[in-house]
């Protein structure tokens, strides 16, 4: 258990040195490395002299090296726009980001859970059948598409949501949480819908597989209730490659949070990122790419972790 | 004195409010998601309600001098990262820019038909050699945190722009122009120049916007007064929060009182977000795109079009030997489709004649012949030149074939005007190949590696100004710290009538020199224009934009004027 923990820890290394040569070679072989052209203050000294003071003009490798040393101390450097620390824009951000995919994490679980065993206990029925519809379409739909859809509807027909931003503005309101949530909706369904529906269709597909198993059977033939048959032996061992799951939906949700952000006026880190392309600030995006990765690595090593700790079955120590 | 031309060639439409009803029907929801880029929402039912929300209408209580009291509350769409810092000497993008000119003054101000009209001075005077202007500074002005407004103000803003830390837009104008400020007293303030220098005064309403020096004095750009910052505007930053920052109106203004009581900038990135909040009734004013928001009018939302101050064109190299014969160009102008271009591509801005936009009011010269697409006439001027039509159809001299580059930026609508320029030209028998280039190399593009190409060329506020980096003779390319002078444009004729206008102050003469200089560059033809582009925005029913005018101040954008946006009463 331990040797694998180590061999397994000791993988991080190598994939975080790929992701971080990755995120600094893709932004800087990006044309248009002075910071996009801004034509009133175009001129060639202008030019010249932003990119000595941004170090532009030194050899890459001295740049990365450089760019290396001062994310291992977590200093991202300063944003080309503003001028404030990329660290502290992140840390600005990142609570909005985590509320909106934490709220569509939670959703896609509370929901995908029953739905999956409903589908799977009921299996080719028209029940089953209309899930299967949902979690196809769920998974299909992109989801600016679908956020368009909800704002039109739930938000600019039927008047129900708002369509804007993280609070009210210009009105006053009774609750500050009650507003925050109010406005958590939309943008959380919509983040959610793919999670719900591709979890419902693991949870189906995992119950279906542990529900002919032989302990399931004997359990049933010990006289334990369906319902305890079906939560403490069946749903338990069912929800196993859920753990696995869950720590690679990290990624997924943070890529679908740039849309669903930037489509809603969510101020999180994925508007963040899809600002600071357009306005090519270089150590923004190269700020979010590393954070984001590094979470999307340690995502990924905490749910082989949980799944050593959690699964006895598996022999880890070959 | 010439009637000066409109400000605003296509007026701002107003359309009656009375078509935005409660029911919707099927039909109009089908256009509104057509609209937002949603087809598949036919499958939803119609008849569902949707009037724009107006939030939070409080009637302003307070009235002064017999004017109305400014009134209601209006929710404009603004990208937050932009408004990071509201420092008038860090602020970079427009809606930033828009928000220092209204809460920070300067001692001149722009009038919303673009004339320099007294700010925090009430009047001034220039000494007999242009080089002496003494400024009155009005009296009993205060800043918002209640402290008075004094000429060492105005010394420590000019001076702090000028030291060698400076990081104002004008520092380069100020170390080289300025030789002194002084404050002799409390109202008086004396700027001395090294040589006359007639922009000055627009420096001073655009980019010398007064600082408090009881706040700054110690560091003048300092991080919170960025945030917040404290002016003697006619409105004042009252609150910023991540989502917005809130504008109200100064109800102690020395000046005209705003119409708006509250204008607060909404954090809101993306048209499609933007649209959905117009449409929700969560903003008041967006910024209005014609292609997909063409359907908004029709629903009673009101669309207002200002023309900006910038010329778009062909821009010629008159280096490269083909094109120096002044007949060649001629031809290539009178062979260009500009009106397909402008209709195509700037639909709501206006065919241009000239370099300098109607927006620049006198400045404009509209005497200048029209020119109108006639290939009889390039034709013509082809053949005296001596250029013949040779194998398909494209015309050679001395075996030569008459066969030019063109310089596109990889973007669609610059290659979309490429394209329409190659057929255009294509039919008068010249072979025009389009290159592709990297909008992110435009300054090595235009340092002399071009023979045609498309660029917008914004003017700055100061049309001669605007006119001396596009056309005074330079020997330095863009890349080399030149100005935009890329053409490699050099008129003894123009340059002379440059340096008249830097030697005087007088409205009247300086806009007599720009439309002179216009008559030469429209005879001459280094830059080739086909339009003028417009800015546009569109309000709910009940908010009127259309009095906010000046859009030579291109630099600001459509914000300029938000003390002249009112919500009309219901």
């Amino acid at each position: 258990m331990n040797r694998y923990l180590l061999r397994r820890g000791v993988l991080v290394g190598p994939q975080l040195l790929i992701l971080l040569v990755l995120s600094f070679g893709l932004v800087h072989l990006t044309p248009g490395a002075t910071g996009g052209v801004d034509l009133n203050a175009l001129s060639g000294e202008n030019i010249e002299q932003m990119r000595e003071r941004l170090g532009l003009d030194r050899p890459l490798p001295v740049q990365f090296g450089d760019w290396l040393w001062r994310v291992v101390r977590l200093d991202f450097g300063d944003s080309f726009i503003d001028g404030q620390p990329v660290r502290e824009k992140i840390l600005d951000r990142l609570p909005a980001t985590m509320l909106l995919t934490g709220s569509a994490l939670v959703m896609s679980l509370v929901l995908a859970i029953p739905l999956g065993m409903v589908s799977s206990l009921r299996r080719n029925s028209p029940i089953d059948y209309g899930l299967t519809v949902f979690a196809f379409s769920g998974v299909s739909i992109p989801a600016f598409w679908a956020a368009i859809v909800v704002i039109i509807v739930f938000g600019v027909e039927l008047g129900w949501f708002p369509v804007q931003g993280m609070e009210s503005v210009g009105r006053d309101v009774e609750s500050h949480a009650v507003d925050v949530l109010h406005h958590l909706v939309l943008p959380a369904a919509v983040l959610g819908l793919e999670g719900t529906a591709a979890l419902t269709r693991l949870v189906r597909s995992s119950m279906s597989d542990v529900l002919v198993e032989d302990y399931v059977r004997t359990a049933r033939a010990k006289g334990v209730t369906e319902r305890l048959v079906l939560i403490r032996h069946a749903l338990k061992n069912a929800l196993l490659p859920m753990v696995t799951l869950v720590g690679l939906r990290l990624p997924t949700l943070i890529g679908g949070a740039v849309v669903i952000e930037t489509v809603f006026a969510w101020p999180g880190i994925g508007r963040l990122g899809w600002e600071a392309v357009l306005q090519r600030d270089f150590p923004v995006v190269m700020g979010l790419v590393v954070f984001t990765g590094v979470l999307t690595i340690l995502g990924n090593l905490l749910a082989d972790i949980a799944y050593a700790v959690i699964d006895p079955r598996i022999n880890l120590e070959r | 004195m010439r009637t000066p031309a409109p400000k605003r060639v296509i007026p701002g439409t107003t359309i009656a409010a009375a078509t935005t009803s409660t029911t919707v029907s099927r039909r109009t929801l089908l256009t509104r998601a057509a609209a937002i880029g949603a087809a598949g929402v036919a499958v939803l039912p119609g008849g569902l309600g949707a009037a724009p929300a107006n939030p939070g209408r409080v009637q302003a209580v307070v009235s002064r001098q017999g004017q109305a009291a400014p009134f209601g509350q209006i929710i404009y769409a603004a990208r937050m990262s932009e408004l990071a810092t509201l420092h008038p000497f860090l602020g970079r993008f427009t809606s930033a820019l828009a928000v220092a000119y209204h809460v920070n003054e300067g001692l001149v101000k722009f009038s919303p038909n673009f004339e320099l009209v007294p700010g925090l001075a009430s009047e001034w005077t220039v000494s007999e050699d242009q080089r002496i202007f003494t400024f009155t500074l009005r009296e009993g002005v205060t800043w918002h945190d209640g402290q008075p407004f004094t000429a060492n103000d105005v010394k420590f803003t000019i001076d702090t722009a000028g030291a060698t830390d400076s990081q104002s837009p004008a520092q380069d104008t100020v170390r080289t122009y300025i030789s002194s400020v002084e404050a002799p007293d409390d109202g008086t303030v004396v700027i001395t120049l090294t040589e006359p220098y007639s922009p000055l005064l627009t420096v001073l309403a655009e980019q010398l916007t007064i600082l408090p020096s009881h706040l700054l004095s110690a560091n003048p750009y300092d991080e919170a007064f960025g945030e917040l910052p404290v002016g003697t505007g006619p409105f004042r930053v009252a609150e910023r929060q991540t989502g917005f920052v809130t504008l109200e109106a100064n109800t102690d203004y020395w000046g005209e009182l705003p119409f708006v009581q509250t204008i607060i900038l909404r954090d809101s990135p993306e048209a499609s977000a933007q649209q959905a909040g117009l449409l929700a009734g969560e903003l008041d004013v967006i910024q209005f795109s014609p292609t997909t928001m063409a359907g908004l009018e029709a629903q009673g939302y009101v669309v207002f079009r200002g023309l900006a101050g910038s010329v778009h064109g062909i821009n010629v190299d008159l280096e490269t030997p083909l094109l120096q014969d002044v007949n060649v160009r001629k031809a290539l102008q009178l062979s260009l489709d500009r009106e397909r271009i402008q209709s195509v591509l700037y639909a709501n801005g206006v065919l241009a004649n000239t370099v300098v936009s109607p927006a620049y009011g006198e400045y404009h010269n509209d005497a200048l012949p029209a020119v109108t697409r006639d290939l009889d006439a390039a034709n013509t001027l082809l053949e005296e030149a001596g250029w013949v039509k040779g194998d398909g159809d494209i015309r050679e001299k001395d075996g030569q074939p008459l066969k030019l580059q063109y310089q596109a930026w990889a973007a669609q609508n610059w290659q979309d005007i490429a394209a329409i320029a190659q057929a255009s030209w294509r039919e008068a028998g010249i072979d025009v190949e389009i290159v592709t280039v990297e909008l992110a190399n435009l300054a090595d593009t235009m340092s002399g590696q071009f023979q045609l190409a498309t660029v917008g060329w914004p003017l700055t506020s100061d049309a001669i100004v605007g006119l001396t980096q596009l056309f005074r003779s330079t020997e330095l390319t863009l890349a080399e710290g030149g100005t935009r002078n890329v053409f490699g444009y050099k008129s003894a004729t123009v340059d002379g009538l440059l340096d008249e206008a830097y030697a005087t102050t007088d409205t009247a003469v300086r806009a007599e020199l720009g439309r002179r200089i216009q008559e030469e560059v429209y005879n001459d033809l280094p830059l080739i224009p086909f339009a003028h582009p417009a800015y546009q925005l569109i309000s709910q029913p009940n908010v009127t934009l259309d009095e906010t005018g000046a859009g030579a101040l291109s630099s600001v954008g459509p914000g300029f004027f938000m003390n002249r946006w009112r919500v009309v009463e219901e």
